[in-house]
């Protein structure tokens, strides 16, 4: 019996724990944070399902993008120079087949440059001639900006707005909620929205809140010079989109319990797990946590923990594909086994979603004017991410854990959280939460 | 007849000015009519801009939901788990499904982890039905008094009227099944598709007596909009709209450029800004022009028009009534100054030909005086009837003398005519003044004895140059003699005073006559003009002579003045630029 034990879990410590699974586009690998499990008692376990592009070459998909451009008064300066100038670094990148517009807001909306083509000179031009002036129109910005997009709203292009903003919507919808729920219903027709924040003075909570929503992605640069690398960042994600409508659908095992999804928007029922990403780029990773509950058992066994099928279309064929995978587990009465079967990049990316989901709660009571309650959110979190460096021994975590102390002792000796801090936090957060590499 | 002649200018000042005064009125009331119209057009058609926004999106609303809810309707019921699903995951105007049964409550969302965030919300946003504690079918009023009573949907600053109104919208509503070719093609094209297909769709359509019922609600002072269908005894099942996505395509029924000055704007019930569209800056405490409501499915939603007060205000009217009287005194003054000329001209007109007529009339008798004399004296000695040498003689001075006058009259009648067309030329030269006066006092001494009067020459200095035309001042000065000569008869004594100083030489000729009465002394200079214009004056002459005599001064550069000395007489003065001494060689 011992033997047999033995030998299975061998085996299941030689043998990958679940499938890497690969289609012509996306491969697909399901982990847990440990391969083996006690005997004699039900665990807390956690599950990362990934996706990830598989390398293959392609010709990139067209896009039609428009790029949204904060031409209020404060913005004046270097912040419009270099805003046009990514502008037009972008609009070079354009081959024939990609469709690219340019709107400003300040007081009014204008179009620029309406919904075309490869952009000819003299309409470069326009670009470069933009004047900063007004107040902050964010939303009626946008409503030109999704009415652009809508001219050309082709499911053979990869759909993006990129917003630059330096500052808060003074004019029309203010409301973070609203943002949200028009990132969200963007994101059914396919539409996602990147947001660029310029300076300290804008309003990262909307900016964030509308990139989650339609699963874009959310830059911070302090200073204008640094605008034109993030613009490039976004656009070599862009332009190398190889998956999008994905849907994750994950089926536990017999008496696995799943218990909250980490970091991400899903739905649980029954044992089933479903949630969805909006588009993936060849320089992505996306993976999604969840918690589950290993139940117990007296036996040495191989459960299948978990089976996950990811839907999703390719944008270069316009089809829809699938792949799934599965991930299984053993268990053992032996601690140092199950210590060994310890998968550390999981408990890595575990980790450092609860830190970015813990720092998103205490921005949340700073924002309340709870301060003591926030400072004490950070202080468990760094417990925790502490513990992990100890455990992972992993380089990042450590500097994780030294960052967050430090901003522990900032907020304690100021009382306050400057607004540099705070949108370095929260970016840093999203950027956790969505895998969104830089 | 001067009197004569005030009244006709006075009545024909009467006649251009009353009219003139009276279109004046008339036209500025006109063009103050005309301001009004023009800038009740302007704000009507302002106006009117923000009631045919309110109309595109009341109709865009209506067709949504109606294309919505007859989709709702269409739905197979065997399958609304998945094709409600279906239509919230995929359509962007659908933010929340959901499916009641009564007496089993809730269905979808469900509870606990097997809803997001945002179900978990809306699920409590519409506890009032989904609990059952308010019937789907239940009666306005019995919505309103749940509503209140439990206050699970109204927020700290709603009132009871609040949301009776937007509840009473939703009654009518329902009853309002418009249909409309019109409607923004995007919410349209939103609200059809992904409805169910065909296989989805009820067999039995023509049985389906299902319609969707719309409400519209707040929840922490938002608006928020609920369509569901009723099937049968049991199963309700609905949508809740995304007004974010409709609100980003109302945007775009706003106008993009505006007028200065002008804004619209989209607000809501506590007077929130959703959208602007306009340059003209807008803070809470700016109050709207004209509002129209977006009732029955935005209640408390306004399209308001805002306007600066360069748009509105007294100051256009003011600037308007400066420009307008600036217009009419324009005219005014053009009519007045126009009638004024043409006054001027015909008295000109009138008082040349009365001049002209005189003239001609004093030239005849200064051209028949001497002529009849000539002729006398002439055909006496033509007839030999005169013996005595001594009578001879004397009457062959007489037509000598008198031959010399009538040259001289015509001369100036001559002279008078070249001058008048700038037909007279001048010979410059260096003159001695002293001796060129001395020759003209000399030629005309013998007549002035005759006359009993002496004539006196004296000189500053011995010889005063100047550059200057010597039969032209010879004339002047022999003019002004011969004047003195004849008015002034009774002082005796001409004198005549050359003299200079650093810019002018002058000659003075001066008598000890009756003088030239005050009211004459500026206009004896001027043509025709003589003292006493009578035929029967007792002096002889055409007027001319001082006339001629000023214009060949101005032409030579100088001037004649007058002047009247505190003991009588008159004073001539004319007055020559200074040259300095002659050069003999030059």
């Amino acid at each position: 019996m011992k033997i047999a034990a033995t030998v299975l879990i061998l085996i299941a410590l030689i043998i990958p724990q679940g499938a890497l699974a690969k289609d012509q586009s996306l491969a697909l690998k399901i982990e847990l944070d440990k391969k083996i499990f006690y005997t004699g008692k039900s665990e807390k376990a956690v599950m990362k399902v990934g996706i990830r592009s598989n390398g293959q070459k392609r010709e990139r998909v067209p896009v039609n993008l428009v790029i949204l451009i904060d031409k209020s008064a404060s913005m004046k300066g270097a912040k419009i120079q270099m805003a046009c100038r990514a502008a037009v670094n972008a609009a070079k990148r354009m081959n024939k087949k990609d469709i690219i517009s340019v709107v400003t807001y300040g007081n009014n909306v204008e179009a620029v440059i309406p919904a075309g083509h490869i952009l000819k000179e003299d309409k470069i031009k326009r670009i470069n001639r933009i004047q900063s002036s007004g107040n902050t129109a964010l939303f009626s910005g946008l409503s030109r900006a999704i009415y652009e997009l809508r001219k050309n709203l082709k499911r053979k292009y990869i759909n993006r707005i990129v917003v630059i903003s330096d500052g808060f919507a003074n004019i029309g919808i203010k409301g973070i909620e609203d943002y949200e729920r028009l990132g969200a219903s963007l994101k059914k027709e396919m539409i996602s929205v990147s947001t660029i924040g310029i300076g300290t003075e804008y309003n990262e909570d909307l900016m964030v809140a509308l990139s989650r929503s339609s699963s874009g992605n959310s830059y911070f640069v302090e200073k204008p010079a640094r605008l034109l690398k993030a613009f490039t960042w976004e656009m070599n994600k862009l332009l190398s989109i190889v998956a999008r409508d994905i849907s994750v659908t994950i089926k536990c095992g017999k008496n696995i319990t799943p218990l909250r999804i980490v970091g991400r928007e899903g739905r649980i029922k029954k044992g089933v797990i479903t949630l969805s990403m909006n588009q993936l780029s060849s320089y992505q990773r996306k993976f999604a946590l969840i918690e589950i509950m290993i139940p117990k058992s007296k036996e040495h066994k191989n459960i299948v923990v978990a089976k996950a099928y990811i839907n999703f279309e390719d944008p270069f064929v316009l089809k829809k594909r699938s792949i799934e995978g599965f991930v299984s587990a053993s268990y053992s009465n032996r601690k140092n086994i199950v210590k060994e079967s310890m998968n550390y990049d999981v408990k890595k990316s575990y980790i450092k979603n609860l830190n970015a989901i813990s720092t998103e709660k205490a921005l949340n009571l700073f924002d309340q004017g709870k301060k003591q309650e926030a400072v004490k959110v950070m202080e468990q979190a760094s417990e925790k991410l502490k513990e992990a460096a100890e455990i992972t021994q992993d380089e990042e975590v450590q500097e994780e854990a030294s960052e967050l102390k430090k901003d522990i002792l900032e907020v304690k000796k100021r009382g306050i959280l400057s607004n540099k801090k705070r949108k370095v936090i929260k970016m840093k957060s999203y950027k956790t939460m969505t895998q969104q590499a830089n | 007849m001067v009197l004569i002649k005030k009244k006709t200018f006075v009545i024909y000042w009467l006649i251009i000015l009353i009219p003139t005064l009276l279109i004046s009125i008339y036209l500025f009331r006109l063009l103050s009519h005309e301001k009004e119209r023009l800038e009740n057009e302007a704000l009507f058609t302002l106006k009117n801009r923000a009631v045919q926004i309110a109309d595109t999106i009341k109709i865009t609303m209506d067709t949504v939901e109606d294309e919505l809810g007859n989709a709702l309707t269409k739905i197979d019921e065997k399958k609304i788990d998945t094709i409600l699903k279906s239509f919230e995951r995929n359509n962007p105007l659908v933010r929340n499904v959901f499916i009641y049964r009564i007496g089993k409550g809730l269905q979808y969302p469900e509870k606990g982890i097997a809803s997001t965030k945002e179900e978990k919300l809306f699920a409590k946003r519409y506890d009032a039905f989904f609990s059952g504690r308010v019937k789907f079918e239940s009666t306005i009023d019995q919505i309103v008094d749940e509503v209140v009573t439990k206050e699970t949907v109204v927020s700290e600053n709603e009132s009871i009227g609040y949301i009776k109104k937007e509840v009473l919208s939703f009654k009518s509503r329902s009853k309002a099944k418009k249909k409309t070719d019109t409607g923004r093609k995007k919410l349209v094209s939103f609200a059809r598709q992904k409805a169910p297909a065909a296989n989805e769709i009820q067999t039995a359509n023509k049985e389906n007596k299902k319609h969707t019922e719309w409400l519209t609600w707040f929840s922490g002072n938002r608006l928020y909009i609920l369509g569901w269908v009723k099937s049968g005894n049991e199963l309700i099942y609905g949508i809740e709209l995304e007004i974010v996505t409709i609100l980003s395509q109302i945007a775009m029924e706003f106008p993009e450029k505006v007028s200065e000055g002008v804004a619209y704007a989209l607000t809501d019930g506590s007077g929130t800004i959703l959208h602007k569209s306009g340059t003209l800056n807008i803070t809470k405490r700016s109050k709207a022009d004209f509002t129209v409501d977006l009732l029955p499915h935005l209640p408390h939603w306004q399209i308001a028009l805002f306007m600066d007060n360069s748009m509105k205000s007294k100051s256009s009217s003011d600037i308007f009534i400066i420009l307008a009287g600036i217009l009419l005194s324009i005219f005014i003054i053009a009519i007045i100054t126009g009638g004024g000329l043409l006054t001027q001209l015909a008295y000109r007109n009138m008082i040349d030909a009365s001049q002209k007529t005189s003239f001609v009339s004093n030239v005849s008798h200064e051209l028949k005086t001497p002529l009849t004399s000539i002729r006398m004296y002439a055909e006496l000695l033509g007839e030999n009837r005169i013996k005595d040498e001594n009578k001879k003689k004397k009457y062959l001075e007489v037509i000598i003398e008198e031959s010399r006058r009538l040259t001289r009259l015509v001369n100036n009648v001559l002279n008078f005519s070249r001058l008048e067309r700038g037909l007279k030329k001048y010979n410059f030269t260096y003159i001695n003044l002293n001796e060129e006066i001395m020759e003209v006092v000399e030629s005309i001494s013998f007549s002035l004895k005759k006359a009993g009067m002496e004539v006196k020459l004296s000189s500053q200095e011995d010889s005063i140059f100047t550059f200057t035309d010597r039969d032209a001042l010879k004339q002047v000065v022999l003019n002004l003699i011969d004047n003195a000569a004849k008015y002034a008869t009774d002082g005796k004594i001409v004198e005549v005073k050359i003299s200079s100083d650093n810019i002018f030489c002058k000659i003075e000729v001066s008598d000890e006559g009756p003088g030239i009465p005050e009211s004459h002394q500026k206009r004896i200079f001027d043509k025709f003009h003589r003292v006493d214009n009578s035929l029967t004056s007792k002096k002889q002459g055409a007027g001319l002579g001082l006339s001629i005599a000023k214009g060949i001064m101005e032409d030579l550069g100088g001037n004649i003045e007058y002047s009247a000395p505190d003991t009588g007489g008159s004073i001539f003065t004319v007055l020559l630029p200074l040259k300095g001494e002659k050069d003999e060689e030059n």
